[in-house]
C-alpha cells in the first residue's frame, strides 16, 4: 500500500465516484423507459459491484486525507478552521445545486419525477450529497481525533478506539440487516423498533461517545481573547452541525416535512457511518460549547497565570542572556514594565562608598524633572521598608496613604505604587525595582507575586553578571602576571659564563608570579666576570619592579668600574635616591680573578657566603660588614662596608644564596638554617656543582615537603677546580670571546 | 602564623613602643599605623621594644626605614630595645646596628633620650 503512489489514489476517487453515478443512472433509465428486459442477475451483481466502488471510494479518501492532509501538524487554530470549512462546504454545495442550479429539476420525491432529466437529476444529487459526506466526514474525524487527544489520558486512546470500533461494527450490521440505527425506541413506543443488538450498538457507542466528549482539554488553555472569538464562531458551527443531519444527510426539500433521504439511498452504510460521526460531533460540540461557556468567565484570571508563568520564564531566559551588568537594570524595567502593564518603571540601585544610599540606574516613563527631584535616593520610608522586611509592598492609593502622599508632588501620575527589593545570595542587597499606575488599585495581588518573582530572577541575573566580570577581570590580571613572570625570567641569566677553572649553576625560583630575588653575572670594566645576587624588600610586584631597575643599574655601573666595592657603593647612592624609603635591597656582588685563584666580594646588608674548603675542611660563612642598599643615602654605607678577598683552593665551594634558602619553612614552621646547609655542604666537595646545586635542592624540597614556599629561593653555586667545567647549555658566542681573553 | 601586637607606653617625652610576634608584610601596617599616630601627636623620641618580636622579615625591617628620616629631621630618634639574639642577628645582616642605635634595657634608651 505504501509504495502506491499518492496520485493513484487522487485519480481513482473521482473515477469511482463517476462509476457509481453511471450505475446509478443506468438503473434509473431502464427503470424509467422500463425496458421489459430481465434484469434481475444483472442489477444484482451490478449492485454488488456498486457497494464494492463505494467502500473503495471511502478507503481511497481515508489514504489519501492520512497521507496529505497532515492534520497532526497543523495549528490549534487551523484546526478548528478547517473543522468549520469542512462544515461549511456542505452547506454551500447543498445550497448552491438545490437551492439555485438544481432548484427547478429537483423533486425529492421519485414518484413525482416525470422526465428523464429530473430523474438524472435526482441521482446527480444523491451521488453528491453522497461523495460529500465522504470527502469532507473523514478529515472532520481525523480533526476531532486530534482535539480529543490534545491531551492524552491513559484511556483516551482506547475510548476513541473503541468508537471506531463500535462505527464499523454498526456499519456493517446495518449493511447486513438494512436496519436503520434505533436511538428513540428505548424512550418511546415506535412502529419500527430496532432489534436488541441495534439497541445494545447504539447505547454502547453512546457511552464511548460520552467519555469523549469530555476530552477538551484544548479548551483550558486558550488564550481569553480566543475563547471569546471561539465562542462566537462556535455558535454558527454548533448550527452547522446541528443541521447537518435533516438538511444534508436526510435531504430535506423545501417546506417538505418528508426526508427525501438521499444519503441513505446513495450508501447505507454511508449514511449510517454519517449519523454515527455526526453524533460524536454533535455530543462533542455541545460539550466544548458549555465548557467555553464555563470558561469564559475565568478566562481572564487563567490568561493572568499562564501569562505570569510565560513571561517569568521569559524573564529568566532573557536576564541570563545578558551578561552585561551595564545593561541588566534597562533590561529588568523594560521586562517589568512590560509584564506588569505599568505606566512607569524604575530601578534603584544600592550604593555604598561612604553612606549607604539609593540610586536610579534606569527607568521607564519618568520625565527628566522627575530623575532629578527623585525622593527613593535615600534609605528611609519605602526603601528602609523593603529592605528590613525583605518583601515587595503594594500601595493602593498612595493619597490614601498620609506617610507616603507626599510622592504625589513628586508624581501625579503615580497612585498605584508597587516595589520588590532585589537580595543577592549572601542576603546583600542589591537594588529596588518600582513600578507605578496612574488609577488607584492598579496593580493586584498577582502582580505583587509575580513582581516578587521578578524581583528574585533580577537579582541573580545581576550577581551572575558581576560574577561573571569580576571572573573576566581575574582570567585578565592572571594573563598579565604571566606576562610579568616571563619577562622576569628573561632578566635572569638564561646560561652560565665560561671562565676557566670555575664550574657555575644557579637555580631560581619565585614564590609566587613574579618575585624580588634576583642574581646576574657581569663583566667588570677590566672584563672580568662579577656574579651578583639580590634580594629586594617585600613581595611580588614592587619587589620584582626594584629589581628590573636593579638589575639594570647593576648591569650599567659595571661596565665602567672594577671593583664590587665600588660598584655598590655607586649603586646605593643612584638606588636610595630611587626606591621607596621603606624598600632595600640586599645583596653580594662578587668579582671571580681566576689568574690569581681569587674571590673579591663585598656583601650589602645580605645572607652571608658559604664558603667550603676540602684542602682545610672547613665550611664557613662569609660574612664582612656592609648595609642594605637604599638604607643609606651615602656617608654610612660607604663607611661600612668592607670588600673582602678569599684565595680558592683546588675544589673549593662558594654558596651564593638569599635568605629564602636558610628561612625556606616546613609544615611546622622551622626554617631549614644555616647549620643545615653547612652541614650538607660539608659533605658534598666530590660533586660536581651541578652534583650540589641539585643535593642542595633536594635536601631543601624534602625539607619543606608538601608546604609552599613563603619567599622566593635563589641561589648561586661555585666550584673552582682546574680543567674545563662540564656545561650543559651551550655558552653564547660573546660569553666564548671571553673565555679566550681568559684563556690568555 | 602567630599574631602581631603593639603596646604604647608614655615614660615622660619619651614613647616606648613594646612590639611583640612576627613582624612581617601582613602585619607591617600595625607597626606603621602605631608608629604615624606617634607622630600625627608630635611625640619623635620613640623607643621600640622588642622583647617580645619572634620573627622579622624584610617588611618589617622597611617599617623603621619609612620613619627614620623624619624622625631625624624633627631632632628625635627610634631606639631599638631588648632585642633577641635571633631576631638581633637579622638587624645585624643588614647593617641595621650602625644606623640605629640597640639597647640591652629599654630604661636606658630612655635615658639616653634625657641626656
Amino acid at each position: 500500500m505504501r509504495q502506491i503512489p499518492s496520485k493513484i489514489f487522487y485519480l481513482l476517487v473521482p473515477v469511482l465516484a463517476v462509476g457509481v453515478f453511471l450505475i446509478d443512472s443506468f438503473f434509473r433509465i431502464i427503470e424509467h423507459f422500463d425496458f421489459n428486459i430481465n434484469l434481475s442477475f444483472l442489477a444484482l451483481s451490478l449492485q454488488n459491484v456498486r457497494i464494492i466502488i463505494v467502500i473503495a471510494l471511502v478507503a481511497a479518501w481515508v489514504i489519501i486525507v492520512r497521507r496529505r492532509f497532515e492534520i497532526s501538524e497543523l495549528e490549534l487554530s487551523q484546526k478548528l478552521w478547517r473543522f468549520s470549512l469542512l462544515l461549511f462546504v456542505n452547506y454551500a454545495i447543498a445550497y448552491l445545486l438545490k437551492d439555485i442550479i438544481l432548484a427547478d429539476y429537483l423533486i425529492g420525491d421519485i414518484d413525482r419525477q416525470k422526465t428523464v432529466l429530473e430523474a438524472l437529476v435526482h441521482e446527480f444529487y444523491k451521488n453528491i450529497v453522497g461523495l460529500m459526506t465522504i470527502v469532507t466526514l473523514i478529515p472532520i474525524l481525523f480533526v476531532l481525533r486530534d482535539l480529543i487527544f490534545y491531551r492524552q489520558r491513559r484511556t483516551t486512546r482506547l475510548y476513541f478506539n473503541l468508537f471506531l470500533g463500535m462505527l464499523l461494527i454498526s456499519t456493517i450490521w446495518v449493511s447486513y440487516t438494512g436496519e436503520t440505527l434505533d436511538f428513540l425506541s428505548p424512550f418511546a413506543d415506535l412502529p419500527n423498533a430496532g432489534s436488541t443488538m441495534n439497541i445494545i450498538l447504539v447505547w454502547s457507542s453512546m457511552i464511548v461517545i460520552l467519555l469523549l466528549a469530555f476530552r477538551n482539554d484544548w479548551i483550558t488553555y486558550l488564550p481569553r481573547k480566543q475563547k471569546f472569538i471561539y465562542f462566537g464562531i462556535g455558535v454558527i458551527v454548533y448550527l452547522m452541525i446541528i443541521f447537518l443531519r435533516d438538511d444534508i444527510y436526510e435531504g430535506y426539500l423545501g417546506n417538505s416535512t418528508v426526508a427525501v433521504g438521499y444519503l441513505q439511498e446513495y450508501s447505507f452504510a454511508v449514511y449510517n457511518f454519517a449519523i454515527f460521526v455526526w453524533l460524536l460531533l454533535l455530543i462533542y460540540a455541545t460539550f466544548s460549547m458549555v465548557t467555553l461557556l464555563m470558561h469564559l468567565p475565568t478566562a481572564k484570571a487563567v490568561d493572568r497565570k499562564l501569562k505570569e508563568l510565560t513571561s517569568l520564564y521569559d524573564f529568566a531566559r532573557l536576564l541570563n542572556t545578558e551578561l552585561n551588568a551595564e545593561k541588566l537594570p534597562q533590561l529588568i524595567t523594560q521586562l517589568t514594565s512590560k509584564v506588569l502593564e505599568s505606566q512607569s518603571t524604575w530601578y534603584m540601585e544600592y550604593r555604598n562608598p561612604v553612606a549607604p544610599n539609593m540610586k536610579l540606574i534606569s527607568h521607564i516613563n519618568l520625565t527628566q524633572q522627575q530623575i532629578l527631584d527623585n525622593p527613593f535616593e535615600e534609605l528611609n520610608g519605602l526603601n528602609q521598608q523593603l529592605l528590613d522586611e525583605k518583601k515587595p509592598i503594594l500601595i493602593n492609593d498612595i493619597s490614601q496613604n498620609r506617610s507616603l502622599r507626599h510622592l504625589l508632588e513628586w508624581k501625579k501620575d503615580a497612585r498605584t505604587l508597587i516595589a520588590a527589593p532585589l537580595f543577592s545570595s549572601r542576603d546583600q542587597i542589591m537594588g529596588v525595582v518600582y513600578a507605578a499606575k496612574p488609577q488607584p488599585f492598579g496593580f493586584d495581588i498577582d502582580d505583587l507575586s509575580l513582581l516578587e518573582g521578578f524581583a528574585n530572577q533580577s537579582a541573580m541575573a545581576l550577581e551572575n553578571a558581576q560574577l561573571w566580570n569580576k571572573s573576566l577581570e581575574k582570567e585578565r590580571m592572571e594573563q598579565e602576571l604571566k606576562i610579568a613572570r616571563d619577562v622576569q625570567l628573561k632578566l635572569v641569566p638564561q646560561s652560565m659564563p665560561l671562565i676557566t677553572g670555575f664550574e657555575l649553576e644557579s637555580f631560581f625560583l619565585t614564590a609566587y608570579e613574579v618575585g624580588g630575588d634576583y642574581y646576574d653575572f657581569i663583566e667588570f670594566g677590566d672584563e672580568q666576570t662579577g656574579v651578583v645576587i639580590g634580594d629586594v624588600s617585600g613581595k611580588g610586584t614592587s619587589a620584582a619592579f626594584y629589581m628590573a631597575e636593579f638589575k639594570g643599574v647593576i648591569q650599567t655601573l659595571s661596565q665602567t668600574l672594577n671593583s664590587p666595592k665600588e660598584l655598590i657603593c655607586h649603586a646605593n647612592r643612584i638606588f636610595y635616591s630611587s626606591i621607596e624609603r621603606k624598600s632595600f635591597v640586599t645583596a653580594v656582588v662578587g668579582k671571580l680573578i681566576p689568574e690569581k685563584k681569587i674571590f673579591q666580594f663585598v656583601r650589602a646588608g645580605h645572607t652571608p657566603i658559604l664558603h667550603c674548603s676540602p684542602k682545610n675542611k672547613t665550611v664557613q660563612y662569609l660574612q664582612p660588614p656592609g648595609l642594605g642598599i637604599g638604607l643609606d643615602k651615602g656617608p654610612v654605607f660607604e663607611k661600612i662596608i668592607a670588600q673582602e678577598s678569599i684565595t680558592l683552593d683546588h675544589g673549593d665551594f662558594l654558596i651564593l644564596s638569599t635568605d629564602g634558602l636558610m628561612e625556606a619553612r616546613n609544615a611546622s614552621g622551622d626554617e631549614y638554617g644555616e647549620e643545615r646547609l653547612q652541614a650538607l655542604i660539608s659533605n658534598c666537595h666530590t660533586y660536581s656543582a651541578a652534583g650540589t646545586k641539585d643535593r642542595i635542592l633536594t635536601d631543601v624540597m624534602d625539607f619543606i615537603g608538601e608546604t609552599p614556599l613563603h619567599d622566593d629561593l635563589t641561589f648561586i653555586v661555585i666550584k673552582f677546580g682546574q680543567g674545563i667545567p662540564e656545561i650543559d647549555t651551550p655558552a653564547p658566542p660573546d660569553k666564548t670571546k671571553k673565555q679566550e681573553k681568559v684563556a690568555k | 602564623m602567630a599574631n602581631f601586637d603593639v603596646a604604647h607606653e608614655e615614660k615622660g617625652e619619651v614613647s616606648v613602643l613594646n612590639i611583640s610576634g612576627y613582624l612581617d608584610a601582613h602585619t607591617a601596617p600595625d607597626f606603621e599605623n602605631a608608629l604615624t599616630k606617634l607622630l600625627q601627636d608630635n611625640r619623635f623620641k620613640i623607643v621600640v621594644n622588642l622583647q617580645g618580636l619572634q620573627y622579622i622579615s624584610s617588611a618589617g625591617l622597611g617599617v623603621f626605614m619609612g620613619f627614620i628620616e623624619e624622625v631625624r629631621e624633627k631632632d628625635g630618634d627610634i631606639k631599638l630595645s631588648e632585642v633577641s639574639e635571633k631576631v638581633f642577628k637579622v638587624f645585624d645582616l643588614l647593617g641595621f646596628p650602625s644606623l640605629y642605635e640597640f639597647y640591652d634595657e629599654t630604661e636606658k634608651a630612655v635615658e639616653k633620650f634625657s641626656n
